[in-house]
């Protein structure tokens, strides 16, 4: 398989802190990718670093080839990755029909001209965006929804809604950070029905999750990070019989008690 | 609603601009003092200023306290391209517009790396500086004496000259900007700005170049605020620094607080009632900057998003009972 996204020696450092050191990884086209670590291992900040939220210390990031470390979070969207964030980030007051159609603005290059006049061309675009919107809100079951102000949403509708409006931006790859915190195991199975959904679609996902049995059991290969160190990659299986990873998480000597 | 059954969405703004200009028209012939006219033209002026600065500031996020100095770009440099260099106000208030426009987008500049109170710091001095520059810059501006001997606009032999011809300029200019406004708020660059207000990192993320958005926001106000300024300018026909002071700054911003930020209707709602309380509030003149912050906290308590979220309200209960009443009157057909 052809490899998508491609981290090489990917460093950052804040002041007295080594967030990353060194950390390389492949993600193959198609893939559902899990990273795990203890808290405060950089899982976030990887996700941060290569979104373009925070500037690299050094390393590279290639997807599909392309550099993308440098660019802003913007044109790294525009290239095809798109994340959600741990603590949501939904636009708070707008509804959430607004919410998925500022991701799917990105398709579309009207110009001054066209939204003022309203052309035929904005037309035709406002009525794309609107049927793709309503495709989107009903795939994710949040049709219902369309006209509350996303403020007001339950937690886990809003985690669905932000991964909605990343599926809004037509990515290739999918960051998703811890996406099944705060919901309950209804939602839970909704949130694995919608990644494998996504993922059907041809979207590649690299997940961050501190739910071992979720991330067990969807993902096909994983990473996971110590103190911003890369200590183990491998199948969920591997994973969860290698004594490093189980030192990481229990600590040294955790290993009688598990065997 | 059924008058504009036929009307598809898209139409009906302009419809609804058609028909606000033909119902003003009629207010001078039905009032014939001059003193509501003039205050009709100022209304008309502070809609224009209002909305720029609601697009900014309420739509976009970025408080700005410093619009006055954007106001009064376009009316100095409005009135000096008349007197100096003799040019019609046709082509004054389109050059004071861009003029105006250039300075917005360069103060975006600096702003683009700022974030809340610090930005808002960097508008408030931009104010200051403008308005230092038109006190002190003599030889052009003739400092707090101010220019006179602003020419009316005209076409051909006709002058607008009186408050009542004047009052059918303005409400077309601000009836157009308005609408422009409107359709902006309502369109993918609208969703853009209103998503980088509520969260810039996430707006970044899914795709929207906050940059942009923030220049464009910069330099969208500062041209409403400079065709205002000329519009001004060519009314007065006489301006001195005094009217485009820090204080004028706060008298925008309240405005679209009284009014509602984020929201047309909420700017043209504060404009009204920023430019009659002035008049209302006549015999207690020396109380009246006490009057506007007890406002100004008030609403800032009761009404954090403006009056015009009270009409708002009052629009949705109506439009839930008579939703009511219809769900009620399908469900006994269905029973039928």
């Amino acid at each position: 398989m052809e490899d998508l996204f491609v981290i090489k020696d990917l460093t950052k450092e804040f002041i007295g802190l080594r967030a990353l050191s060194k950390v390389s990884l492949k993600v193959s086209q198609g893939e559902i990718y899990g990273l795990i670590g203890p808290n405060g291992s950089g899982k976030s900040t990887l996700f941060n670093v290569v979104s373009g939220v925070y500037p690299a210390t050094d390393g590279q990031a290639f997807f599909k080839g392309d550099n993308i470390i440098g660019l802003k979070p913007f044109m790294i969207t525009k290239k095809g990755i798109v994340r959600t964030f741990q603590n949501i980030k939904l636009f708070g007051s707008m509804s959430v029909e607004d919410n998925i159609k500022v991701g799917m603005g990105i398709k579309y290059n009207l110009s001054f001209a066209d939204v003022i006049l309203k052309t035929p061309k904005d037309r035709k675009c406002e009525q794309e965006i609107k049927e793709k919107t309503d495709y989107i809100l009903e795939s994710i079951g949040l049709q219902d929804y369309k006209k509350t102000i996303s403020a007001n949403l339950s937690y886990g509708r809003q985690r669905v809604l932000e991964i909605g409006r990343c599926w809004a931006t037509d990515p290739n790859l999918l960051l998703l950070d811890e996406p099944g915190a705060g919901m309950n195991d209804k939602e839970k199975e909704d949130l694995i029905d919608l990644i494998y959904m996504l993922n059907e679609k041809g979207i590649t996902i690299i997940l961050v999750e501190h739910d071992m049995k979720l991330v067990m059991r969807v993902t096909k290969m994983i990473t996971v990070l110590d103190s911003g160190k890369k200590i183990a990659e491998g199948t969920p299986k591997e994973i969860s019989n290698n004594p490093k990873v189980i030192e990481a998480y229990l600590g040294k000597g955790a290993q009688h008690a598990t065997s | 609603m059924k008058l504009l059954g036929n009307v598809t969405e898209n139409q009906r703004p302009l419809l609804w601009l058609l028909g606000t200009i033909v119902v003003l028209s009629f207010f001078p012939v039905f009032i014939k003092a001059t003193y509501w006219l003039h205050i009709s033209v100022i209304v008309g002026i502070y809609i224009i200023l209002a909305t720029g600065l609601n697009m900014l500031t309420g739509l976009t996020g970025l408080l700005s306290i410093g619009h006055a100095a954007f106001f009064g770009i376009g009316a100095y440099a409005s009135a000096l391209l008349a007197i100096k260099l003799n040019l019609s106000f046709w082509i004054t208030l389109p050059i004071a517009g861009i003029f105006t426009g250039f300075a917005g987008l360069l103060l975006s500049l600096p702003c683009l790396r700022l974030k809340g109170v610090y930005l808002t710091i960097t508008t408030i001095g931009f104010g200051q500086i403008i308005y230092t520059i038109f006190v002190e810059w003599r030889e052009m501006t003739k400092g707090p004496m101010g220019l006179t001997g602003v020419p009316s606009p005209k076409i051909g032999n006709f002058v607008f000259g009186s408050q009542g011809v004047y009052f059918y300029l303005v409400l077309v200019f601000a009836a157009l900007l308005v609408l422009i406004a409107w359709q902006i708020e309502h369109s993918v660059i609208g969703r853009g700005m209103k998503s980088v207000r509520d969260d810039e990192i996430a707006a970044e993320v899914s795709g929207v170049d906050s940059a942009f958005y923030k220049k464009f926001a910069f330099t969208f106000s500062a041209v409403y605020a400079g065709l205002a300024g000329s519009l001004y300018a060519h009314y007065f026909r006489f301006i001195s620094p005094d009217s485009f002071g820090p204080d004028f700054s706060t008298m925008v911003l309240m405005m679209i607080i009284i009014g509602g930020l984020g929201s047309i209707p909420g700017s043209i709602i504060g404009a009204v009632i920023v430019a009659i309380l002035p008049e209302a509030l006549r015999d207690f003149k020396s109380y009246q900057m006490i009057i506007y912050g007890l406002m100004l906290v008030v609403c800032m308590i009761f009404l954090p998003k403006g009056l015009v979220s009270v009409f708002g309200n009052i629009y949705e209960k109506i439009k839930y009972k008579l939703n009511g009443t219809k769900m009620k009157s399908e469900s006994t057909n269905i029973n039928n």
